[in-house]
């Protein structure tokens, strides 16, 4: 008998989506910060950082008891996913954090060039550690959709391509221009998530009765949303992309940072709600 | 050391379902009374630890009807065990999967690993729940409730190491074989297979 799968919800998605948002932001925020962007670059990662604590936020709603969620730290299983999860998540956000607060509070050691480019350096670490976590997580799952080596790669394009989305968005609030190499990237990013996807959808024919059933959802019951995430999610970016190459324009970057963030919600939710188990009987 | 096994017959079992409710009696009488008192839809959504479906096969006039049993398998490899990141769900040196409701904080992880679907939250206990093999029973000197309830003995409950057991003989005489095993997670829940089916 095959059963999709009940036990995670919006709730899973809206975190793995804000949670890998956040981290790649963090990243793209460092990257900017070493090119000497300071001021800015510890305002990207501060508005990063605060997407990882909204998802973790959201998180905590899902948990049954969330008040035992401390023997996370007392007794972990290092075989757990996610108890690396919860460690990676916790570093990120202290190193992350320690590097992007002087965007918002004045500290003692924010002028010094050598530790902040160490708490940076750390925390991006940590923030690709989490961005990897979130596709593992599902990897190390009994529901055959999932279970990929391709699940872990997709969310981290996903990741990528929604954190320059955001990254796009800051910038444009602050008044800064987007680096065109980030455009070019999430445009790179877009289009191999495209192609995963696509994988997923055509390996069906090879896979378990679970894994055929899964494809089966997206392309009926959940065709709505593939059909969104394929027209709104992965080609309008593209074609606005092109668009944006010929003619730049600010409406043009921020239709594409919001549809680079949609693009991930998407995605994450169709893979979460079609995900289906094989039972014996 | 015991390493604690199950056998379940499907050619013995009449489908009364008195394993379930020896199962409820025993290990969930408050979820069920609750249950009864919610109503109609609290009683349709009420999680079992073990549950009795009915198949009927075949057409006219060759029909036959067999009833499947699902229960945690106590695997030697447990992948619910692996994924908790709190070490909440555990396996006792004598191969029993238990969970420590304490620890579990509800993340449903482990009902994502189990190939099985043995797994459920309960949010009476406010913890994942499932079969212990009446752990409280077996330490007793008692059988499992199901076991003990069962009127054709379709359900046979033993140390596997023991090769006096009858579990013990049923499965190195390759009757009863476990699920799933390409999940290689070494269940330790033996079923012996409808003759028709088989």
């Amino acid at each position: 008998m095959i059963e999709v799968q009940h036990a995670w919800d919006i709730r899973i998605v809206l975190d793995l989506t804000l949670g890998g948002m956040g981290v790649a932001t963090f990243i793209y925020a460092f990257l900017s910060y070493l090119k000497g962007e300071k001021e800015f670059s510890l305002k990207a990662a501060f508005a990063g950082m605060a997407s990882l604590v909204l998802g973790l936020l959201i998180l905590v709603t899902h948990l049954g008891k969330p008040e035992a969620a401390i023997y996370t730290m007392i007794s972990p299983n290092l075989y757990s996913v996610m108890t690396w999860g919860v460690f990676f998540n916790i570093l990120a956000l202290v190193f992350g954090g320690l590097f992007a607060l002087p965007a918002v509070v004045k500290l003692p050691y924010s002028s010094n060039e050598k530790i902040m480019t160490t708490l940076g350096a750390i925390g991006s670490i940590f923030s690709f550690l989490v961005m990897s976590y979130t596709g593992t997580l599902l990897a190390r799952s009994s529901i055959h959709l999932w279970r990929s080596p391709a699940t872990p790669l997709l969310f981290i394009l996903l990741s990528l391509s929604s954190g320059a989305g955001l990254y796009f968005l800051v910038s444009h609030a602050l008044k800064k221009e987007a680096p065109p190499i980030l455009l070019d990237f999430s445009a790179l990013t877009t289009l191999l998530a495209l192609v995963t996807t696509t994988l997923y959808i055509l390996l069906a024919d090879i896979s378990s009765e679970a894994y055929k059933f899964s494809v089966h959802l997206m392309l009926t019951e959940f065709l709505p949303v593939t059909l969104l995430l394929y027209l709104v999610g992965y080609a309008a970016p593209l074609v606005l992309y092109l668009l944006y190459k010929g003619k730049p324009s600010k409406t043009l970057l921020i239709s594409i940072a919001l549809l680079l963030i949609l693009q991930s919600l998407l995605a994450r939710l169709l893979l979460v709600y079609t995900g289906a188990m094989e039972l014996p009987w | 050391m015991v390493r604690y096994s199950m056998v379940i017959d499907l050619n013995r079992c009449i489908g009364c379902g008195a394993c379930v409710a020896a199962c409820i009696a025993e290990n969930r009488r408050e979820q069920a009374m609750r249950a009864i008192s919610e109503g109609l839809t609290a009683l349709e959504n009420f999680k079992k630890r073990t549950y009795v479906n009915t198949y009927i096969q075949g057409t006219f006039p060759n029909v036959s009807v067999y009833y499947t049993h699902m229960i945690c398998q106590h695997c030697e490899n447990p992948p619910c065990v692996s994924v908790c990141p709190t070490g909440a769900s555990y396996k006792t040196p004598d191969g029993v999967v238990l969970v420590d409701s304490q620890k579990c904080i509800g993340c449903e992880y482990c009902v994502q690993a189990c190939p099985y679907g043995a797994r459920f939250w309960d949010e009476y206990k406010r913890s994942i729940d499932k079969c212990t093999f009446c752990i409280h029973r077996v330490s007793a000197g008692q059988e499992p409730a199901c076991v003990s309830t069962c009127p054709t003995n379709a359900r046979v409950f033993g140390d596997l190491d023991d090769p006096a057991s009858e579990v013990s003989k049923l499965v190195s005489s390759g009757a009863a074989v476990p699920l799933k095993s390409e999940e290689g997670t070494k269940p330790k829940v033996f079923y012996i297979f409808p003759i028709r089916k088989r």
